[in-house]
């Protein structure tokens, strides 16, 4: 049985003075991972003593749109982002994303900085941010950052975040209109779902020349954490429709993987498997 | 009332060296501790009494209990048993049944680690091959899978309530089966134990073994704290104590003329008995009697065997030993015609029972409509069978790939040879005129209630809101044997006809008699009497307290035997059910062939029924089977690794969702029993035996590659095989 001291935070101030006051704490925001993982005494929570109750710090739910990016507050929840008009418009696959996570109840409980922080290799927004380029703003007692996603996650359920700091905006830059997005997703069922693998893309399309101009790659549930496929990226990049061999890419995506990874267990499924739903992906992608 | 909680063993396998409950017995609140050493008599079971309710030398399996704490809080029971000390000595365990079947004995009193081996011999199976034109043989194998109830098991024995020693209150499948099991292990007389059921939300046949084993550790714990004790699993503990559906491994081999006609079969089928017998000798059984599924073959040799290892133990689950072999048998069946180039159905209907087929076991069906033919036909004609599998087996491009498959079955009403089989109810009129209705057969979630009140208002003519119908209570019901095999409408349907005929006998005689009727009967219902000419005469209710106030008796026992059935343990000959229900489903399928993604788009089920006693419970039966069928096809497996169970919550041990839900059609069909209350049979368990092996065969015709192996996940359809993990470290 797992014993500590719950606090609650009712602003952003207080939850500061907080993680800066106690230390070895946990932030309770939507509660749909730390709540399973205390239950389970999972030994990935690693000690602490304290959980302090973000879940009511109104400033921190938020959508905002502003001239070159949009803003969204970490305790947005998974159906918030389903719903907001500005989400679909500027990052339908963000949306995408948030509607293959869980069932109803989690979707309007669990949030997208608890997604973050949770680092999940499954993660299903981890991938789409990190194509997007989102950056985090941390803030803590006497410090403000700004972390760009790829460098925030760095290992398996571990960010560089600092145990006072507390994540109070993501950030995304505004894409011109010729990228497009796409997100994959394979479970076991149809909901309920954690990602035997995942896959997020946006690419920008000379639909004239008919011809991939830029393409940013983030498989989930491939590696110990996601990241950027760049050697799949830079196959891609600059070609033409007509250049592209599918069947080829979906080796090379394994591939990356493999030399991520090395051989696993799983390896001998998800190695066709991610090639499968890149095809996938870059199938819907080009309208193929 | 006190809160228990129970230490259960940290490996499956091991001798239990020393138990020192000091430091816990220290924590506040703690009222008692209990361990083998308490309970007066430590080993039961409903077939062989090998199960410990606490394990006393050694463990057997990762879910036995060690000791057992009772406190004021579940937090302090908690602490206490985090604070007891266990020093254990592993034991190298088998996790294998073919391994244990050459293995030393792992129970140290038998000889070897066979639980049982049932066989059956008709014909001559070498004849039958040496005439066959063709002979396959297929290997096949199942999972262990969890019953997923809606809630997990809960008791709580109140010490000396009513002049009774113990009376136990719980999510109890089988009240009688619970209180045997706690009168034996106390000790003392069966009047001496009470068990009243509470309202259950899903069993499945799970909510046996488990709780008499639940209800025991709390009796002892009542009767020494003379407290009552609240005693509850966790979904996780649920999962790991609590027994599973039995995997099965499987050999098939069977010959035909190159016209299809089934010459022989030859079949070995081993079930994972895990740590104790439970229901093995049961289940096995009825897997050797259906084994070669509803087919006339005129040569079999069938094994079927038990084996004892250190696996979470086996017991009885909806289907019951059926689920397994008829996943084998109808792929078997399919694999076969392709080989003669024949279509599924086309074999089939070569093979199929009818009316005065002989059966495996010789027994020749001759009193009641084999109506296999005709479930088939309805369920093809409904989704347009032959039009689809023609067209799915073109070549298909895309990544999408479809395919249509069908399965079907006979199966063997109620318990059959496995033990008498008889129900009883009591019904009393009230001098108001509302009825109180006692069934020994328990309302499981599958609706009971309704089925029997309904059958009681019918007989008396009466609406059924005069009927109450009370949860079962072992001192008042009669002892009607268990909750299973899909026996209640059936059996205990005709002992509430039975009971309602007395009482309305009853009433006609005193009315005649009273007032000098020239009939011999009267006319019960509208909620009201009459002449057989249809002369209303007067209310039910009136007629009631007339007969109340002249002292006529007003309650009636209604009891039913079933026939006659007969078996040969050496041959497996003779006739091991008295009538036999069929069915028929067939599964659509849209495959991914780049990520092993299963979609199952649409299922007929055509369940012959005998007679749908109330058709919205049918219906419900028939969803609910088909769910069932579909995540024991496709993704539901608990995941054990050397003993210990990997998947221990529903995050992990995956079950259909309402997104997972095809569009399924249900098809009623009825021709009545002559064994039956108004005709009717059977229907909770033929319908989830079927869905696994249909979306199979579908599975296999849309990628054109064979599974043998349940469930279809994802890996073996993208590559063929499982991956393993290996033990999560603790």
């Amino acid at each position: 049985m797992i014993e500590f001291e719950f606090l609650s935070a009712k602003n952003i101030e207080e939850a500061i003075n907080y993680m800066h006051n106690y230390k070895l704490s946990k932030l309770l925001a939507g509660g749909t991972d730390l709540l399973v993982d205390i239950h389970k005494e999972s030994p990935r929570l690693g000690e602490f003593s304290y959980v302090i109750d973000i879940s009511n710090i109104e400033e921190l739910r938020f959508i905002k749109e502003y001239e070159d990016i949009v803003e969204i507050g970490p305790l947005t929840t998974h159906t918030m982002l389903i719903e907001s008009p500005i989400i679909n418009k500027y990052f339908p696959l963000l949306a995408i994303a948030a509607k293959t996570i869980g069932s109803p109840q989690i979707r309007n409980r669990g949030t997208i900085g608890g997604n973050i922080s949770n680092a999940s290799p499954a993660a299903d927004l981890v991938p789409p941010l990190m194509v997007l380029n989102a950056e985090l703003e941390l803030k803590s007692m006497d410090d403000k950052r700004f972390v760009p996603i790829e460098e925030f996650i760095v290992g398996p359920y571990k960010t560089s975040k600092k145990d006072d700091e507390l994540i109070t905006s993501i950030r995304i830059p505004k894409l011109d209109e010729s990228y497009k997005g796409n997100f994959q997703k394979i479970g076991r069922r149809q909901a309920l779902n954690i990602a035997r693998l995942n896959l997020a893309l946006i690419a920008k399309i000379d639909e004239a020349n008919k011809k991939i101009e830029d393409i940013r790659i983030v498989p989930g549930s491939a590696t110990p954490y996601p990241l950027r496929f760049k050697n799949l990226e830079r196959e891609i990049e600059g070609k033409t429709w007509n250049q592209l061999d599918l069947d080829y890419l979906s080796q090379k995506i394994g591939e990356e993987m493999i030399s991520i990874t090395g051989e696993r267990w799983s390896t001998p499924y998800k190695k066709p498997a991610l090639g499968g739903i890149l095809k996938k992906a870059m199938n819907e992608l080009l309208n193929f | 009332m006190l809160y228990a909680k129970v230490l259960r063993s940290k490996y499956p396998s091991a001798k239990i060296v020393k138990i020192n409950l000091e430091e816990a017995e220290k924590v506040a609140g703690v009222k008692a501790i209990i361990t083998s050493k308490d309970i007066p008599n430590n080993e039961f079971g409903v077939i062989v009494p090998d199960q410990q309710v606490l394990a006393k030398e050694r463990t057997y399996y990762i879910g036995d209990g060690i000791a057992v704490v009772a406190a004021e809080s579940w937090e302090a029971a908690q602490k206490a048993i985090e604070k007891i000390y266990v020093e254990y000595e592993e034991i190298s365990g088998i996790f294998d049944p073919i391994e244990a079947r050459e293995s030393s004995p792992i129970h140290p009193e038998k000889n070897n680690n066979e639980v049982i081996h049932h066989k059956l011999r008709k014909g001559d199976i070498e004849e039958g091959f040496k005439n066959s034109d063709v002979v396959i043989e297929r290997e096949y194998q199942t999972q262990f899978v969890e019953h997923s109830y809606l809630e997990p098991e809960v008791v709580i024995a109140v010490p000396y309530e009513n002049n009774t020693m113990v009376t136990i209150y719980g999510s109890i499948q089988n009240p009688f089966a619970c209180r045997n099991a706690v009168a034996s292990v106390l000790k003392v007389g069966l009047n001496q134990v009470r068990i009243i059921q509470n309202h259950i939300g899903g069993s499945f046949g799970g909510k046996d073994e488990i709780i008499s084993s639940m209800a025991c550790r709390a009796a002892v714990l009542a009767l020494k704290t003379n407290r009552p004790v609240k005693l509850k699993n966790s979904r996780e503990e649920s999962i790991i104590e609590s027994y599973k559906r039995h995997p099965y491994r499987m050999k098939y081999k069977v010959g035909a003329t190159k016209d299809g006609k089934l010459m022989a079969m030859e079949i070995e089928a081993i079930a994972d008995s895990g740590a104790y017998a439970c229901q093995t000798p049961f289940v096995t059984w009825r897997s050797v009697v259906q084994a070669t599924g509803p087919y006339e073959v005129p040569n079999v040799k069938t094994d079927t065997y038990g084996f004892y290892t250190n696996n979470v133990y086996t017991g009885a689950m909806r289907g019951y030993g059926s689920p397994q072999v008829i996943f084998a048998q109808e792929s078997l069946m399919d694999e076969l015609a392709e080989i003669l180039g024949m279509s599924p159905i086309e074999l089939r209907l070569k093979n199929i029972f009818h009316n005065n087929s002989v059966t495996a076991s010789g027994q020749v069906l001759d009193n009641h409509y084999v109506s296999l033919e005709e479930v088939i036909e309805k369920a093809v004609k409904e989704i347009n069978f032959l039009e689809k599998y023609k067209e799915y087996s073109k070549p298909q491009k895309g990544d999408k790939r479809r395919g249509i498959g069908m399965a079907i079955s006979y199966r063997g009403c109620s318990l059959g040879a496995e033990a008498v089989d008889a129900a009883g109810i009591v019904l009393n009129i009230q001098k108001d005129g509302t009825v109180v209705l006692y069934s020994g057969l328990a309302e499981n979630g599958q609706g009971l209630k309704t089925v029997f009140s309904q059958i009681v208002a019918e007989e008396l003519g009466i609406d059924i809101n005069r009927i109450n119908f009370m949860v079962v209570d072992t001192l008042i019901s009669p002892d009607s044997g268990s909750t299973v095999a899909s026996r209640s409408t059936l059996v205990g349907g005709n002992a509430c006809s039975e009971a309602a005929k007395n009482l309305k006998k009853r009433l006609s005689d005193f009315l005649i008699r009273k007032y000098n009727l020239p009939y011999s009967e009267m006319k019960f219902k509208n909620d009201k009497v009459y002449s057989p000419n249809n002369e209303e005469f007067k209310s039910f209710q009136k007629v009631v307290l007339e007969a109340v106030n002249d002292g006529v008796p007003l309650y009636s026992y209604g009891w039913y035997k079933s026939p006659e059935i007969t078996w040969d343990e050496e041959t497996g000959q003779g006739k091991p059910y008295f009538t036999y229900v069929y069915g028929c489903q067939i599964a659509e399928v849209e495959v991914d062939i780049n990520t092993g993604e299963i979609k199952v788009l649409r299922m007929v089920a055509a369940h012959d029924v005998g007679r749908a006693i109330n058709p919205a419970t049918v219906l419900g039966q028939i969803y609910g089977g088909v769910v069932m069928g579909i995540g024991y096809g496709i993704m539901e497996e608990v995941i054990t690794e050397d003993g210990y169970i990997e998947s221990t919550n529903f995050d992990e041990y995956l079950i259909p969702t309402s997104k997972d839900m095809p569009e399924i059609i249900p098809i009623i069909v009825e021709n009545p029993d002559p064994n039956g209350p108004y005709g009717a049979k059977s229907v909770g368990e033929p319908t989830l035996e079927l869905g696994a092996a249909a979306i199979a065969n579908a599975v296999a015709q849309a990628t054109g590659k064979r599974i043998r192996s349940l469930p279809l996940n994802l890996e073996k359809v993208l590559i063929g095989h499982s991956l393993k993990k290996g033990r999560k470290k603790k």
